[in-house]
């Protein structure tokens, strides 16, 4: 236990120093041309610290507004149309820890918004700190040296998702830690634990995609028990939408209107519903996939994308696959996970 | 979309800290692995890039593809016995 604690406590001091790094490297030096080419752009920004002021670039985002609002009030974002309003685990995050800081904040003389930036990092590097304690766990890594700690940390902090989105409020930053997430807990428990089916409930809060990892989570639970249960499977799916039927009761109760942009705007998983009714008003290029059966070649593009994107990671990925599949063929184990 | 770039780009993240693990025998070989994807992804732009040729500039692709080769080269043995 005291040694995760450290490992926690040293993979939160790499992570910090190498966001220092990135922010500087990327957006205060000419060694890279800086570019989020959609919705981000890089401001040069006063920051108050110590009640002095610097000024550096620093990305803002077009999001920026509706998640600032939330991180400064939490409730506001419940009771006005709010584009996070259904969606409010990591705003509350966020609230939560900036509240906390905030007597600390104000004797330090840090602004407002700083002490906002610091939280967002703050929160993004505890999310990856515990994916990265959950992956070696799962790999089983009894010992880490400290180069291997800075290693792990670094390919961590310098993949595109937390090198670019580390500086910025985006509850994405979740999606390395629910991925690795039903891993970790099949093979902490090789069935499924309500406890485990209620952690996805309330990450659902935060991200509803969050629905395709509790899919695998559940499936991974179904293969090592070989039999499908149909009453743990209902108890399961109840379990989990426990958190979202409790948020959604507070604006029954009170009365108050839902705004749903993952709904309205993005039509997740409703323009299924929308195609096979009176086939709905559905979004096709940028982000958006909704066709049938266009999405098939719209997502093999994508992928296809991916992996010439992340080409040099992606041969290393290759090899590395085929070993862990090497591995598991070789070695009988009971819980193939 | 943007669920296949989070989803697979993390799951090449978790593949590539596995083989980090897995492949190398001491420090060396994994100065010599981190190194050539150290090299890539520092200098890798946004996945928003509407111009997919221009992820990388040439030169780091090129540097990061021969750190790549001489990683192979050196741990070829450790990996052919795994």
């Amino acid at each position: 236990m005291k040694s995760k604690i450290n490992l926690y406590i040293l993979i939160n001091i790499v992570s910090f120093f190498c966001v220092g790094f990135l922010a500087f490297f990327l957006f205060n030096t000419d060694l890279i041309q800086p570019d989020y080419f959609v919705c981000t752009n890089i401001i040069s920004q006063d920051f108050q610290i110590f009640n002095n002021l610097y000024i550096y670039n620093f990305p803002v985002s077009c999001d920026q507004n509706e998640y600032f609002i939330g991180f400064k009030d939490f409730k506001s974002i419940i009771f006005t149309e709010n584009a996070y309003q259904q969606r409010p685990l990591y705003i509350f995050l966020v609230f939560a820890f900036n509240s906390l800081l905030s007597p600390l904040v104000n004797t330090l003389g840090i602004g407002e918004i700083e002490s906002i930036y610091f939280s967002i990092v703050f929160i993004h590097i505890q999310i990856l700190s515990s994916a990265i304690i959950m992956l070696t766990e799962i790999l089983e890594i009894k010992k880490i040296t400290y180069f291997e700690i800075v290693g792990i940390t670094f390919l961590t902090m310098l993949h595109p998702l937390a090198k670019w989105e580390i500086f910025e409020a985006n509850n994405w930053m979740l999606s390395f830690l629910t991925i690795i997430l039903p891993v970790y807990l099949i093979q902490k428990n090789p069935k499924v634990s309500k406890k485990g089916v209620l952690i996805f409930g309330l990450l659902f809060m935060a991200n509803r995609s969050v629905i395709a990892c509790f899919a695998a989570y559940l499936l991974m639970g179904y293969l090592n028990n070989k039999k499908l249960d149909i009453k743990g499977s209902l108890q399961n799916l109840v379990i989990f939408f426990i958190p979202f039927t409790f948020y959604r009761l507070y604006f029954a109760i009170n009365d108050l209107p839902i705004f749903d942009t993952n709904a309205k705007y993005f039509q997740q998983f409703t323009w299924i519903i929308d195609y096979f009714t009176w086939g709905g008003d559905r979004k096709y290029g940028e982000y958006f996939c909704q066709r049938i059966p266009g999405f098939i070649e719209c997502y093999f593009d994508g992928t296809l994308n991916l992996i010439q994107y992340l080409s040099v990671p992606f041969i290393f990925s290759l090899v590395s696959g085929f070993i862990l599949y090497k591995k598991r063929q070789d070695s009988p184990i009971e819980n193939p996970y | 979309m943007r669920f296949i770039y989070y989803s697979l780009g993390n799951l090449i993240n978790i593949l590539i800290i596995f083989g980090f693990f897995n492949l190398n025998t001491n420090n060396i070989f994994r100065i010599l692995y981190v190194l050539p994807l150290i090299i890539y992804l520092l200098f890798l732009t946004m996945w928003n890039n509407p111009i997919p040729e221009e992820f990388i500039e040439s030169k780091y692709l090129n540097i990061s593809l021969v750190g790549m080769v001489v990683y192979f080269m050196c741990n070829y043995k450790t990996i052919n016995k795994i």
